[in-house]
């Protein structure tokens, strides 16, 4: 006889039906600008953070290059048109004196990340976590900084890291992502509120992994968070991002950069778990999330995106990494689970330039209720990429009469001694796999919780432990798995 | 394209509506996913219209087209060539030009050709209903077997119009019929020219058809193919399609499987030489359920030639207990050649088994110094390598004067 499954272990079920256990929203005195954009509110932005001159330029620069562009509408979405003169493009908690202490943090702030079940000052003392805070658009307190200047490390909002280190910022940001490249990272670059900014110097491995949580809440707001990772020479980072939104009934538009720069012989791994608001099962409210995340390495450098994507309505969203110098390795590994009504388009983008490049996708989806999950993906492989290796393996489980797995891969070949393989499958949970498990004394429930778990695990097991409470919060627990 | 279609056939509204969609939607782009790696600057420069008849003599087939004995038509620059044709055929079979089928039984041709707009794919099969006036109709009574295959073949002998002639084939199996087709496209000279070819078949319930198509026009060509095939209940498609000759080659099957437990099975070869662009664009939709389709292309490219792949399996709501496959690997010779491919999976509906592969490699340098180590010269063991990688396709056909065609095509002397 099995031991009886643990109480935690949850099953698709449950967490296709559940109520949203986040949708509440903290009574913060926030300081909203108007709905709509224009060159003045770029302005308002860039003057309420009393930024320098060449930022507000790149700000201005990015809205102009927006107002040319068009919606991109190649995705398998079907979304409803998004009015961006209906939102408001600045938000931020009223000014409040600069906090000594973790206590000093706003209580309410404090009470929103309990019932996070991410309580700050546990953390601090029971994890070896670094936590940058965000709510809404503007930082609140950031820990462990002392720990991590000793090591060198620079962990800061953005804009601290826009006033303390602007030669940093000014020479990294936008060089992976130019304003340019696409409709939502130009929106991004032109009203981008806030975010984090990471620095390792040469030869430093990051004494910590290093968090943070991003928490939309207020009405109408817009999130445009930007992130910049700068790895120098040999150095380490492991970076890790969380996501929970409160529950909405109007659509909420977020459109974050990450760029990531590894330098040779540096490595980057960067984890997120996006449990944003994925609507009602009518498909009413949830999140719309278009993020651009990509990453430039170097000569004999790693980028590893890990992404578990279960909320959201919407999710545009391609992880990519820029293969530029001799050696570099790039890694992909995505669990997207579809429910409700979401509709997940994403995947990865791996861009072949250097010598002797290797990547690695790893893609699984999920697709249950009305969930429609496509997973997208590039790989390209340029002429100058000898003995370039990709292996791309995704995988789509259905679970379910209504929903729907599409799998798009493009691979363009231009180098012959290029190796490159993509598998794909989709299928269902098998009645003999169930069958099997019952016939040991689980219900079906425990089995088919097992079955889903055992297709993510490769994918599990790229998380880092900081997220394994993280993965409980995705409602798949990691303990009904298979060793 | 200054002609009215209606001149050619006042009696077939649908060409007007079909040249209406073009003037409307215009050509494919590059963001047309179907056509995002083809060569629109090239395409531009053909021009559509009705038939242009052909002034100088008719070429020798002879060694152009595989040895085929039995019943086959010939249509030449778009317009059938009687003298060429042997209409005649076994009992059960009925041949007859697309013409002739289409003044006789205007009604019975219509589903054919009468296309709504969201049924039409892109301009060229719009301009392909809109001034095809020619080309082939194969029937096969129901129950019929044929143990002959048919030959319809097309040649293109382009002039200084640059007319890209658009020719329609039509076949239609009766219930638990069953027959074999070899289209061979074909052409002379180094003039740029063209051709717009459409098949449509039918396969009624229980029947089953291998259709093969040599594509083997000359490198100043471009060659546009649409094959559009409907199957019935536990119907039998069997494809093979050798994309060779053209400076674009483009194959595009759409496959639907409208009958529950029809089968289709696709395989095809596209070999590149010089800055040829061959392209494979497959959509099979599974719309019926407990549908089985396989998928098996082969693509190597030498020189500064390019292969498309672009392979969709589509499981539309309600078609359970699907079964799909497709495996689409390449080879790539040369530094300068290059390989897109884009094998797609959507699905609809639940209780499913579907899965894809694709690769691109090089040969296998363990083989080839295996090879060498025994005393087998470079050039020769390269040699059997591709021949090694492309039989896997090849040997799928089953007409042995098909097979040893396309060898002598691929160089394969020892065969």
């Amino acid at each position: 006889m099995t031991a009886p499954m643990s109480e935690s272990t949850r099953t698709i079920e449950e967490l296709t039906s559940a109520d949203y256990e986040y949708g509440f929203s903290t009574d913060l005195e926030t300081d909203i600008a108007p709905p709509g954009l224009d060159e003045s509110v770029v302005r308002l932005i860039s003057s309420k953070k009393d930024e320098p001159e060449w930022l507000l330029e790149w700000r201005l620069k990015a809205y102009a290059a927006w107002r040319e562009m068009e919606e991109p509408d190649w995705a398998k979405l079907e979304i409803a048109p998004i009015d961006y003169e209906s939102i408001s493009y600045w938000a931020a908690p009223k000014q409040k004196p600069v906090l000594d202490s973790m206590d000093d943090v706003d209580p309410d702030i404090r009470e929103m990340f309990d019932k996070l079940g991410i309580p700050l000052h546990e953390q601090k003392m029971l994890s070896n976590v670094a936590v940058d805070a965000i709510v809404d658009s503007v930082s609140v307190t950031t820990t462990f900084k002392a720990t991590l200047l000793e090591a060198g490390v620079i962990f800061c909002s953005f804009s601290e890291a826009v006033k303390d280190y602007p030669d940093l910022v000014r020479e990294h940001l936008g060089s992976v992502v130019p304003v340019r490249d696409n409709f939502f990272a130009a929106l991004n670059s032109a009203v981008f509120s806030d975010g984090s900014f990471c620095y390792i110097p040469k030869g430093v491995r990051c004494p910590m992994e290093l968090s943070t949580y991003f928490r939309i809440n207020s009405m109408n707001t817009g999130q445009f968070e930007r992130t910049l990772i700068v790895a120098e020479d040999d150095s380490h980072v492991s970076y890790l991002e969380g996501c929970t939104a409160p529950q909405r009934d109007e659509n909420q538009l977020h459109a974050a950069v990450v760029e990531l720069v590894a330098k040779d012989r540096a490595e980057i791994k960067y984890s997120t778990v996006q449990n944003w608001y994925p609507g009602d099962e009518n498909g009413v409210g949830g999140i719309y999330n278009f993020v651009t995340k990509r990453g430039r390495a170097h000569t004999d450098a790693k980028i590893s995106w890990t992404q578990v994507e279960t909320g959201s309505a919407i999710t545009w969203k391609y992880p990519s990494v820029i293969l530029q110098g001799d050696r570099s390795i790039g890694e992909f590994y995505s669990v997207a689970l579809s429910c409700r009504r979401q509709q997940a388009d994403t995947g990865t983008k791996m861009i072949h330039i250097g010598k002797d490049t290797t990547s690695t996708i790893i893609s699984k989806g999920i697709s249950a209720a009305h969930g429609q999950n496509t997973y997208r993906g590039l790989v390209k492989i340029l002429r100058s990429a000898e003995n370039a290796r990709n292996y791309t393996q995704c995988d789509s489980l259905l679970l379910g009469k209504e929903c729907g797995a599409h799998t798009i891969p493009y691979i363009e070949v231009k180098n012959p001694t290029a190796q490159v393989e993509h598998e794909a499958s989709t299928s269902t949970v098998g009645e003999d796999q169930l069958y099997y498990c019952r016939q040991r004394g689980m219900t079906e429930e425990d089995a088919m919780s097992m079955i889903v778990n055992g297709f993510c695990r490769e994918v599990f097991n790229e998380l880092p432990m900081e997220f394994a409470v993280e993965a409980q919060l995705v409602g798949i627990s990691l303990e009904g798995s298979v060793g | 394209m200054t002609a009215s279609p209606t001149a050619i056939d006042p009696a077939v509204t649908g060409r007007a509506a079909a040249l209406d969609w073009v003037e409307l939607s215009g050509y494919p782009t590059r963001r047309n996913e179907a056509w995002r790696y083809a060569p629109h600057k090239k395409l531009a420069e053909l021009s559509f219209g009705p038939p242009v008849a052909l002034t100088t003599s008719v070429p020798d087939l002879g060694d152009l087209i595989p040895a085929l004995d039995g019943p086959r038509i010939v249509v030449v620059n778009g317009v059938v060539n009687t003298e060429l044709s042997t209409m005649t055929g076994p009992t059960g079979l009925h041949l007859s030009s697309l013409l002739d089928a289409r003044r006789e039984q205007p009604d019975r041709l219509a589903v054919h050709f009468d296309r709504v707009k969201s049924q039409i794919s892109d301009a060229y099969m719009a301009l392909n209903i809109a001034f095809g006036g020619d080309g082939a109709v194969v029937r096969v009574d129901a129950g019929a077997t044929l143990e002959v295959p048919i030959h319809i073949v097309d040649v293109e002998v382009p002039d200084e119009t640059r007319n890209a002639s658009c020719t329609g084939v039509v076949i239609e199996l009766g219930a638990g019929s069953s027959a074999t087709v070899v289209e061979t496209r074909i052409g002379v000279g180094a003039d740029f020219g063209g051709s717009n070819i459409r098949t449509t078949i039918t396969i009624a319930d229980d029947a089953s058809l291998e259709h093969v198509l040599l594509q083997n026009v000359p490198a100043s060509h471009m060659h546009l193919s649409n094959i559009d095939v409907t199957q019935g209940a536990n119907s039998k498609f069997l494809a093979r399609s050798f994309n060779l000759g053209a400076s674009y080659g483009r194959v595009a099957y759409r496959v639907d499987l409208a009958g529950s437990r029809a089968h289709a099975d696709l395989s095809g070869l596209f070999f590149g030489f010089g800055d040829q662009v061959l392209d494979q664009q497959i959509n099979v939709v599974h719309s019926a359920k407990n549908c089985t389709s396989r998928q098996t292309y082969r693509g190597v490219l030498d020189d500064a030639s390019t292969g498309i792949f672009n392979g969709g399996i589509d499981v539309l709501p309600g078609a359970d207990g699907t079964d799909a496959e497709q495996s689409n690997k390449n080879l790539i010779l040369s530094d300068r050649a290059e390989v897109n491919t884009q094998p797609r999976l959507e699905i609809l509906a639940d209780e499913v088994a579907c899965k894809h592969g694709a690769t691109v490699g090089q040969l296998d340098e363990s083989a080839m110094y295996y090879m060498r180590s025994r005393g087998i010269p470079a050039v020769e063991a390269r040699r059997l390598l591709i021949n090694g990688f492309a039989d896997q396709v090849v040997d799928e056909v089953s007409i042995e004067s098909v097979r040893t065609w396309i060898n002598q095509r691929l160089g394969h002397d020892d065969v």
